[in-house]
């Protein structure tokens, strides 16, 4: 049994336009000590696909409408609030994109740190105090004794990011779902906050799912990749598998459009037309407005072609091996 | 133009722009924040330089004070004869016509009550390309097209486009006073992957098509890579390197561009490469570090670095870097390699 099993999610938001399906029907596995990425472009739903796990999502206008979200074997869809209080926080930790807005303004860093310490753990004060304190010399906090008792405002944001994975880490969750973690970073630091989840990652063998639109910090950190679309899942496959052979029109368009993959100066391949709000979201692939491969056929459901090996994609008309292999060897 | 034609367009000489810090009831200045401290680079016609660092290193300032649209403290900026620093308002805003730029946000940088017609003709009436507003809307009609819209959405509004859309508006906006110079300040960061690549076409095809000249500012170092001539790396208010793009990505000298060059994940989960962490925070311009500005976090840091402010030394004719280890060395050094020389891990 996996850690955490997504089957068929639909989180659908209620409002003026009519009933949106932001995530329709996505389904993914994290094992332990795995890292998962769930990749796509703005308003793919891969963050509502992360707060939907969490129940997270304001309701109204937002509802999961269906589908299992299982931990553990537990079906956290389901679950009574109070018994997801005791999940949240402690098994399952979320770090969030913006260190900035995540942190509260009137309390200082070891407070919040400790709050969730108090709260799922039975310890004192004191010890509560030290495991903050252990926590903030685990991820590289300068001079813990002082930083603790600083507000989020006398921080960098390489810092505050710093305290948010302290805090996520400090109740040794099972799983940490991390919500683009280093968009808002500078590279330097950024590569230093993906070399500190991997390593926690190795010592406390927890499952991560890394949200994030970044294929660069996606090829170099994650086990598994699920690309989304417009609410659904492109194509799911090993990192390795995605980079190497690209199946999914939309995957192999991403990749073609990055501009390290392509000679300096040359005009860079481009997927037309760009992502539909959930109002206009095409009948079928949703891809099939903007998908150089589109047929007829593509405004039905398109159906799942198995590659072995957990390679899966959704798509009529899928690449062939030669033709993914002819993408990926134009960069070499 | 001929007899000028060995002249960069764009010069620039110690440029600096201090933000004053005031403190306590009567507003005391009480030190400065030197967000750009002394810059010196060269753009030449129909190139294009990329301006790269991180947060805070002074790129997004530089790029505002070289077009004066916030003033420097110091410094010259050449531009078709003039030392842009010096013009009269009259002169400075006929200058305008000539340099332009590009804004990172497409959200705030279009005047949501104006209608795309508007914003994109009412620099053409002003600079007197345009007889009429009426005349005026016909171009912008043209310049449309020219970025991939439809001549039609002239009497629609901002918010009625996508930020990709939006970039593109900013962009006609910007061409349609055929100016020489324009500052794109991260102008595709804020736009998804497969949009990125549709603005970064246009902005290319548009450069040939006007023989524009481009200071690129951005973090991204791939769109860098994929765009530049040249690429002026910069840290904490001043110049760290100026190498043209091909020998700046093959072999960078200065440790900080090494660094910078490391951090960046790439799309091939197969390569496995040594990477050079950095250890703390870029340290706040209010208070930059005493001789080598990056001699805090520097892996090769010597004893003079902390005392001794670097020169800026020419590796190549047209290469500088400002790191004592060039003095008197032109040859690249590994930061990696010496690093497991010393048996430290980078």
């Amino acid at each position: 049994m996996a850690l955490l099993e997504v089957d068929n999610l639909k989180t659908h938001f209620f409002t003026d336009k009519g009933q949106l399906p932001s995530v329709d029907g996505v389904s993914f596995d994290i094992d332990k000590g795995e890292t998962v990425g769930i990749v796509g472009e703005s308003g793919c739903g891969k963050s509502v696909t992360a707060m939907s796990i969490l129940r997270l999502i304001p309701q109204p206008p937002g509802r999961i409408v269906g589908g299992e979200i299982r931990f553990k074997g537990r079906d956290l869809a389901t679950m009574p609030i109070n018994q997801l209080q005791k999940v949240r926080g402690n098994e399952i930790s979320v770090i969030f994109q913006e260190p900035m807005t995540s942190l509260n303004p009137v309390y200082t860093v070891g407070d919040q740190i400790m709050e969730a310490i108090l709260l799922h753990q039975s310890v004192e004060e004191e010890q509560a105090r030290a495991i903050a304190l252990e926590m903030l010399d685990k991820v590289g906090i300068p001079e813990p004794q002082i930083s603790i008792d600083k507000y989020p405002h006398q921080m960098s944001g390489g810092q505050k990011q710093r305290v948010m994975i302290a805090m996520a880490l400090s109740c040794k969750p099972d799983l940490l779902i991390a919500d683009e973690p280093t968009t808002a970073l500078d590279v330097t630091i950024q590569a230093q906050i993906l070399e500190l989840i991997r390593e926690l990652q190795h010592t406390n063998h927890m499952g991560v799912m890394l949200i994030t639109h970044d294929l660069g910090v996606v090829a170099e950190t994650c086990d598994r990749v699920v690309v989304l679309y417009a609410g659904r899942v492109a194509e799911t496959a090993t990192a390795i598998d995605l980079f190497d052979r690209p199946t999914h029109p939309y995957t192999a368009g991403l990749l073609q459009s990055l501009p390290d993959r392509a000679h300096p100066g040359a005009r860079l391949f481009t997927i037309d037309g760009m992502v539909p709000p959930p109002t206009e979201f095409p009948k079928g692939c949703r891809f099939n407005n903007r998908c150089p491969r589109a047929t007829e056929v593509c405004s039905t459901r398109p159906p799942v072609h198995d590659l072995g090996g957990g390679h899966k994609v959704w798509c009529h008309h899928p690449l062939s091996a030669e033709e993914s292999a002819a993408l990926s060897g134009e960069d070499a | 133009m001929s007899t000028e034609s060995n002249e960069p367009l764009v010069k620039v000489r110690g440029l600096k722009k201090y933000f004053p810090i005031f403190k306590g009831f009567f507003r005391r200045q009480v030190g400065s924040v030197k967000a750009v401290d002394g810059i010196s680079f060269d753009i030449q016609r129909a190139e294009t330089v990329a301006m790269v660092g991180e947060s805070g290193c002074g790129k997004t300032t530089a790029g505002r004070s070289i077009l004066r649209l916030i003033e420097p403290n110091g410094g010259t900026v050449h531009f078709r004869g003039k030392n842009i620093p010096d013009l009269e308002p009259e002169a400075l805003r006929e200058m305008r016509r000539y340099m332009q730029i590009i804004f990172q946000d497409p959200y705030s940088s279009l005047n949501p009550r104006q209608t795309i017609g508007q914003i994109i003709g009412t620099p053409l009436v002003l600079h007197g390309l345009a007889a009429n507003q009426r005349e005026a809307e016909a171009r912008a009609k043209e310049l449309l097209e020219k970025v991939g819209l439809q001549a039609r959405y002239t009497s629609r509004y901002p918010h009625e486009f996508s930020g990709g859309q939006r970039q593109r508006i900013g962009i006609a906006r910007a061409v349609a006073l055929n100016p020489d110079f324009i500052v794109c300040d991260e102008a595709v960061s804020a736009l998804d992957v497969s949009v990125q690549a549709q603005v970064l076409n246009l902005l290319l095809d548009l450069k040939d098509e006007f023989d524009l000249s481009y200071l690129f500012i951005t973090h991204d170092l791939s769109v860098v890579r994929h765009v530049s001539d040249r690429v002026v790396v910069m840290y904490l208010g001043q110049v760290a390197e100026n190498a043209p793009n091909k020998t700046l990505f093959t072999a960078p000298r200065h440790p900080y561009t090494q660094a910078l060059l490391s951090a960046v994940p790439r799309a091939d989960p197969r390569r496995k490469r040594k990477r050079i962490t950095l250890p703390g925070d870029v340290p706040k311009p209010s208070n930059p570090p005493s001789g080598c500005r990056f001699h805090t976090r520097c892996p090769l840091a010597h004893d003079r670095c902390s005392r001794e402010v670097p020169a800026a030394h020419t590796v190549a004719p047209d290469h500088v870097v400002v790191c004592h280890l060039y003095d008197g060395r032109t040859e690249p050094i590994d930061v990696i390699e010496e690093l497991e020389k010393k048996g430290r891990t980078p």
